[in-house]
């Protein structure tokens, strides 16, 4: 209660003054507004990789086939420019039967096809995947269905598009009830995927563009009707290109194997190829190399706080110790009508713990601010999490009270005699 | 108030100034009884303890040596808190120049003894009504002190004195800075009160004012010249 009305009146004595605590608090206002801001943007950005690593699936490890620089090509054995790189059934055999903690091996293979809309034609990427796929990649179609089992057993001619192929054909019908043309054959559309989903890291990775517009469809039907082989014209003589597979996608059964299998992938895949013409990618390695950059952030940040604060703080204890000299006169007559030593201590502390809190919560507001006005404004990330305001309010209060105290036991020690002298 | 027990008793009492190389006496041997309900003038020229004297009664100040009983108590060995809780409840002050806080309303003001009692705000409120009631200045008590004249500033100060109902109110020349028509109307005030009950000890300059008091004590050089006690003439 007596330190409730302590409080109303330290707001009151700030009031009267408005323009000189606002100044006061500057130092922490602009302290708390940066940091926050700071943490906002590193939290935004952590949160940003860590969706597109989760996204990855912190238990797969991807391996892509990768083009193997052109000098090496020159000097490749075969002469009927015939060029055969990337990953190979073998490679999948070999990974499924060697490494008891690989769950699943999923092969991917892509042909590069004209797809028809009706009378629509339109380049697409047409994936070869297993019903697994979609679902250990965390795929998921906002209409109809992935494929699944039953379409690789059967060999249906089902496939699923990405929403970008519809807009890119203008078709305005029911994506379900369609058809599409690919290659010589029709495909029904069971499942649409939705665009965007996947952010920057995903994408490359997982090898899917903005420009080009995936059709997934059984992987079986893709091998057995479009074959492994990619014929492309150059200066009058066809060239050939071999690729068995685009990607690999393993499935590791838990998350602590993962590095494990991850070095036993790359024993296989470097003893079976003798280029590097694949490359591979474990997000959970993503992950940790990632959390270690963090930990730089988390060392530094709070030093910059420290160092904001303190100079804060310091504006405060200034204006504190010219206030108590500008009152000395005040503290003589509080101490003469009965006022302790421990009562003259508390109305400073808590003036000054006010002051501090108050600047706390302008630089709260500041930070909010200008983090709304860098999401609208740029293309960061900002994230601002509940605690780190509630945290630089703390610290705000905290450095209140750590620099409130020595002018507030400065005020309660001063003689009462030679106070009411004062002025 | 009927009481054996004198409300302050003062016993060899000595203030030293200034350094032990060069010791600064300015109180020697001061021995003073005061009874409840006594009305009492300290006079005497300038520089003669006057002041360190009432700073001791009023304890703010610590006696170098001596003893000091405060109804009954002595209080030459408390501590802070304790000497501030004395202050508070048992003592009233009253300055030359009102030391009322400026950026305070004259309620306010008067309040403030209320507070550092710790009196919940209701009851600060209805106390601080009828004490400006009691000095006349009700309709003042939303004003600054800044707004208020002379006389007005030390009624507010008189009240606040009387806020926690104390035993003795203490006084430093509490006409010094009014005019003869404004001290004469202070005086009175203060008159009433100690017909009241009230024991009241007052420093004071003036003849006219120290006329006005019963007993009369007079310091020089730090000692006790005259202690004189005349017949109430009204
Ligand atoms: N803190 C102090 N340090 C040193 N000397 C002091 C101190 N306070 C008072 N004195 C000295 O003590 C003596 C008595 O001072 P005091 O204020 O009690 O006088 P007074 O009787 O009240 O005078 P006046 O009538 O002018 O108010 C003076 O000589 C003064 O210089
Ligand atoms: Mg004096």
């Amino acid at each position: 209660m007596f330190v409730f009305e302590l409080g109303t009146e330290a707001l009151r004595n700030l009031a009267r003054h408005k323009l000189r605590s606002l100044l006061t608090t500057l130092g922490i206002v602009f302290g708390v507004a940066s940091v926050l801001s700071m943490v906002a943007i590193g939290e935004g950005a952590r949160r940003a990789i860590l969706d597109q690593i989760q996204q990855l699936g912190i238990k797969n490890i991807i391996i892509n086939a990768r083009k193997p620089p052109a000098e090496e090509n020159v000097n490749n054995e075969d002469t009927s420019s015939r060029l055969r790189y990337g990953l190979t059934f073998h490679d999948v055999r070999q990974i499924a039967e060697t490494l008891p903690m690989v769950e699943a091996v999923l092969p991917v293979h892509d042909v590069e096809k004209w797809i028809w809309f009706k009378s629509r034609r339109i380049s697409a990427n047409v994936r070869g995947v297993t019903p697994d796929y979609f679902r250990r990649l965390q795929i998921i179609p906002f209409l109809g269905r992935t494929l699944e089992d039953i379409d690789s057993l059967e060999r249906r001619r089902a496939c699923v598009i990405r929403a970008r192929l519809l807009d890119e054909a203008k078709y305005v019908g029911d994506p379900l009830k369609l058809d599409l043309k690919i290659g010589t054959e029709y495909y029904r559309v069971v499942g649409v995927l939705p665009d965007f989903e996947f952010q920057d890291l995903s994408k490359s990775v997982l090898g899917i563009e903005d420009r080009t517009m995936e059709v997934y469809v059984p992987y079986e039907s893709v091998i057995n009707r479009f074959g492994l082989d990619t014929y492309t014209r150059r200066a009058g003589s066809r060239e050939m290109t071999r690729v068995e597979l685009h990607q690999i996608v393993c499935a590791i059964d838990t998350e602590e194997n993962v590095v494990h299998a991850a070095r036993g992938i790359q024993a296989i895949l470097s003893r079976l190829h003798k280029k590097k013409d694949y490359e591979m990618t474990v997000p959970l390695e993503l992950l940790e190399s990632k959390q270690k950059a963090q930990q730089v952030f988390n060392i530094v940040l709070p030093i910059i706080a420290g160092i904001s604060l303190l100079v804060g703080g310091i504006g405060i204890l200034n204006i504190m110790l010219a206030s108590i000299v500008e009152r000395t006169s005040e503290i003589g007559i509080r101490r003469a009508i009965g006022a302790s030593r421990w009562d003259i201590t508390w109305q400073f502390l808590i003036e000054t713990v006010t002051l501090a809190t108050i600047g706390g919560m302008l630089g709260v507001l500041l930070g909010v601010g200008s983090v709304y006005v860098l999401r609208v404004t740029t293309q960061w990330h900002a994230d601002l999490t509940p605690w780190a305001v509630v945290l630089s309010m703390g610290v705000s209060c905290l450095t209140g009270v750590v620099f409130g105290v020595y002018p507030a036991r400065r005020a309660a020690a001063m003689n009462p005699i030679e106070a009411l002298r004062h002025g | 108030m009927v009481s054996n027990q004198p409300i302050l008793k003062l016993a060899k009492i000595e203030k030293v100034y200034g350094t032990a190389a060069n010791p600064l006496p300015v109180l020697r041997d001061v021995n003073l009884t005061v009874d409840a309900g006594e009305y009492v003038a300290i006079v005497g020229p300038s520089g003669a303890g006057k002041s360190t004297l009432l700073n001791i009664l009023g304890c703010l100040d610590q006696p170098t040596n001596g003893s000091y009983y405060l109804m009954g108590e002595d209080v030459a060995h408390f501590d802070d808190p304790r000497l501030s809780s004395v202050r508070n409840t048992r003592l009233g002050f009253i300055f030359q120049s009102f030391k009322l806080i400026s950026h305070l309303s004259v309620l306010e003001n008067v309040e403030m003894p209320l507070f550092y009692a710790r009196k919940p705000k209701r009851i600060r409120h209805r106390r601080c009504l009828e004490l400006l009631e009691q000095v006349g200045l009700s309709h003042r008590k939303s004003h600054r002190p800044s707004e208020l004249s002379g006389g007005e500033c030390q009624r507010v100060a008189i009240a606040r004195s009387l806020a926690n109902d104390p035993a003795m109110i203490l006084a430093d020349e509490p006409t010094g800075n009014l005019d003869s028509v404004t001290s004469a109307d202070i005086m009175g005030l203060l008159g009433r009160l100690n017909d009241s009950g009230r024991t009241i000890v007052l420093i004071t300059h003036d003849d006219e004012v120290a006329a006005s008091v019963p007993r009369r004590v007079s310091l020089r050089d730090g000692r006790i010249e005259h202690d004189t006690l005349r017949e109430a003439s009204n």
